[in-house]
């Protein structure tokens, strides 16, 4: 993928960059905000990484122009700040997603690949099914190769957002985003308890593991 | 501003008085105008009626019986302060016994004569030219009107000097009373100033407008103060806390360098260093969301928040945990309990309520989260049955950084608690910690209907 990545600190982009360099990704990193909006409206990028405090035009202000001139890339957005509100002012001036400074490099991945495949426009979809697990939407019933399996309302939505991200990474604080719109990190382990719950759920009787556990980033389904 | 008005007290009071006298000063000559005009007046229409009864006897019978009424007149002394004067065409004397040259005909206000002493009075005179050529003074003395006009002088005088002397007196008393009590808030702030933090505004107990600035001046002293101390508090424990994370980090990244390791080794030692920093973000991020938190700017986002589906919401992602750890949870729901708020951040408080019950008691204890709705308040409340919070700690614990001796083995930064209770606050909620005999309850009130605004 060509990612654009707008971040004034060096030693931070220098981070990202090396990052998203090994996973395969030809990266430009430009430090102003003027800059990155003359990037994203001069060449296709695949994603943007904007920081929301750039020097000259801010992070959310190229974001906010990019987006009226009609460029739809997907941007996740970096921040010093936690404030509550800017989260929301991030996502209403179209960020895809939006990632408190300091972040986990695994975090930053997992979070691109699942703004840059986000459908463009809602699908109206009745069911999931990746390999031999199905999920109905409307009924929340799940099968595993044709057999009912018994889930709770929350473990239906957990394996419905791993589903709806299959081969992508599914981290600790996506699913506990997803799944109970918590914007903290518990100290308690509420995500592999409720992940070991799952999985024991779906595979029980099955020889494959349905979950995948990706060491130190998060978990997967899976997909093949 | 203009700079011509008074600033002081005594400035103020005696404008006030001046302003005051003036007014008295305009009255009381508008009453003396009204009442010299007055008696000269009923003088004049006496003139006139003895004027007009001699015409009579002129037109009846001649000079000579007017020189004969005019005599009479005179001799009876009927009226006090007139006299009378008739001279015929001549010039000569006919009748009367008034001692002054004979005026123009028409009214005199102010006619000198003579008394037999040889002193002057000053009257009031009509001089009327008769047909025959001669000549007719009616007078009266003047006399009351002035005695009038002078006690009414004096009297002025008396009063507006009494007015200048109150006003003056009042002026320097309410300027020093003020000044005093004003002295006192001035020392105080000087005190404080010069570093003496406790010093406070005397108050004397009374219901004064002093007494309640001094008062309202002392509680925000008092809030100052405690501002203060937290924040010595805060920055004290903010540097001890980070230097136990600190102290593990360079033992482990010291202990890594020091030891011949291979390349396992080496990844294990950078893995503890990495959470070890981790540890101090996670402190860094704990600190900064509650100030933020604390800042209330986040009032301006509240919208109606359903507890009861917050309280299913956190019980459900804790559930497996505390099934694990051999705790039981027991929730007493109200439906529709609603609060204005931001749901996140009540979904915070609930969890740190239930991590923190998890934390601290032993596995097989009882946990429950209820809520309770009524007309003013809704109140949520999660107790458990085990060690509890001695009376004297649970103020203390609310604080930042306060982890008491019997969780010290327990991991955690002393920080959740003092997350809730600013997220209490922010919320307009009341957060009591009370004895669950055994076990500690945590009390939340939230007004169904909290203060409009921010």
């Amino acid at each position: 993928m060509k990612i654009l990545i707008a971040e004034d600190d060096a030693e931070t982009a220098d981070f990202v960059r090396r990052g998203l360099t090994q996973e395969g990704h030809v990266v430009t990193a430009v430090k102003s905000g003027q800059d990155a909006l003359f990037r994203a409206t001069e060449e296709p990028y695949d994603a943007l990484v904007l920081d929301r405090m750039l020097p000259g035009l801010d992070g959310l202000s190229v974001l906010k122009m990019l987006r009226a001139g009609g460029i739809r890339t997907p941007a996740l957005m970096l921040t010093a700040m936690s404030k509550i509100a800017d989260r929301v002012e991030a996502l209403e001036n179209g960020a895809d997603d939006y990632l408190i400074k300091p972040f986990a490099f695994s975090e930053l991945n997992a979070r691109l690949n699942v703004i840059v495949r986000r459908p463009a426009v809602a699908e109206v979809e009745t069911a999931l099914k990746v390999q031999d697990i199905e999920l109905d939407l409307r009924k929340r019933v799940v099968h595993r190769a044709g057999r009912r399996i018994d889930l709770q309302p929350r473990e239906v939505l957990m394996l419905e957002a791993l589903m709806r991200n299959a081969h992508r990474v599914m981290t600790r604080t996506m699913l506990l985003e997803k799944v109970w719109d918590f914007d903290f990190d518990p100290r308690t382990n509420i995500v592999e308890t409720h992940i070991s719950r799952l999985r024991a759920k779906l595979n029980s009787g099955f020889e494959q593991d349905a979950i995948i556990t990706v060491r130190g980033a998060g978990y997967m389904i899976r997909s093949e | 501003m203009n700079r011509l008005a008074p600033r002081s007290t005594f400035g103020l009071v005696i404008l006030v008085s001046l302003l005051l006298s003036c007014a008295a000063l305009l009255l009381g000559v508008a009453l003396f105008a009204a009442s010299h005009e007055a008696l000269e007046e009923q003088l004049n229409r006496r003139i006139e009626a003895e004027t007009a009864s001699f015409l009579r006897h002129f037109t009846r019978g001649g000079a000579a019986e007017l020189a004969e009424a005019v005599t009479q007149r005179e001799e009876g002394g009927r009226v006090s302060g007139a006299g009378y004067l008739l001279v015929d065409a001549a010039g000569r004397k006919v009748a009367g016994g008034l001692n002054a040259p004979v005026p123009e005909p028409g009214w005199r206000e102010f006619l000198y004569v003579t008394r037999p002493d040889g002193k002057q009075d000053v009257s009031q005179a009509l001089t009327t030219r008769l047909p025959d050529g001669a000549t007719l003074v009616v007078a009266a003395d003047r006399g009351p009107v002035d005695a009038s006009d002078r006690a009414f002088l004096t009297l002025s005088g008396a009063t507006l000097a009494t007015m200048l002397l109150i006003g003056v007196g009042s002026a320097w008393a309410l300027g020093a009373v003020v000044r005093r009590r004003l002295g006192h808030i001035n020392q105080t702030a000087q005190a404080i100033i010069d570093g003496d933090l406790s010093r406070r505004v005397p108050e004397d107990g009374s219901l004064s407008e002093f007494d309640q600035l001094s008062r309202t001046l002392n509680r925000m002293l008092d809030r100052n103060a405690s501002l203060m101390e937290t924040l010595q508090q805060v920055s004290s424990d903010i540097a001890h806390d980070l230097r136990t994370p600190l102290t593990r980090l360079q033992q482990a990244l010291n202990g890594a360098l020091s030891e011949d390791l291979d390349a396992q080794g080496y990844r294990r030692a950078l893995e503890r260093a990495a959470d070890r920093s981790q540890e101090m973000l996670d402190i860094f991020a704990a600190l900064l969301r509650i100030s933020e938190i604390e800042t209330l700017r986040i009032r301006e986002s509240f919208q109606p928040v359903d507890l009861s589906e917050a309280v299913g919401q956190v019980a459900d992602a804790f559930g497996p945990d505390l099934e694990a750890s051999g705790h039981q949870l027991g929730i007493g729901e109200a439906a529709g309990a609603v609060v204005e708020g931001d749901r996140r951040l009540l979904l915070q408080l609930l969890a740190n309520l239930v991590e923190n019950a998890l934390r601290h008691t032993p596995p097989g204890s009882k946990i429950s989260l209820s809520l309770q709705t009524s007309a003013d308040d809704v109140i949520l409340e999660v107790a458990d049955n085990g060690p509890g919070i001695a009376p004297e700690h649970r103020d203390k614990v609310l604080r930042r950084f306060t982890r008491l001796e019997q969780s010290r083995s327990t991991p955690g930064q002393g920080l959740g608690l003092s997350l809730v209770a600013a997220i209490a606050k922010a919320h307009f909620a009341e957060l009591m910690l009370a004895d669950n005999e055994p076990g500690l309850i945590v009390r939340l009130t939230f007004k169904a209907h909290p203060p409009s605004g921010g």
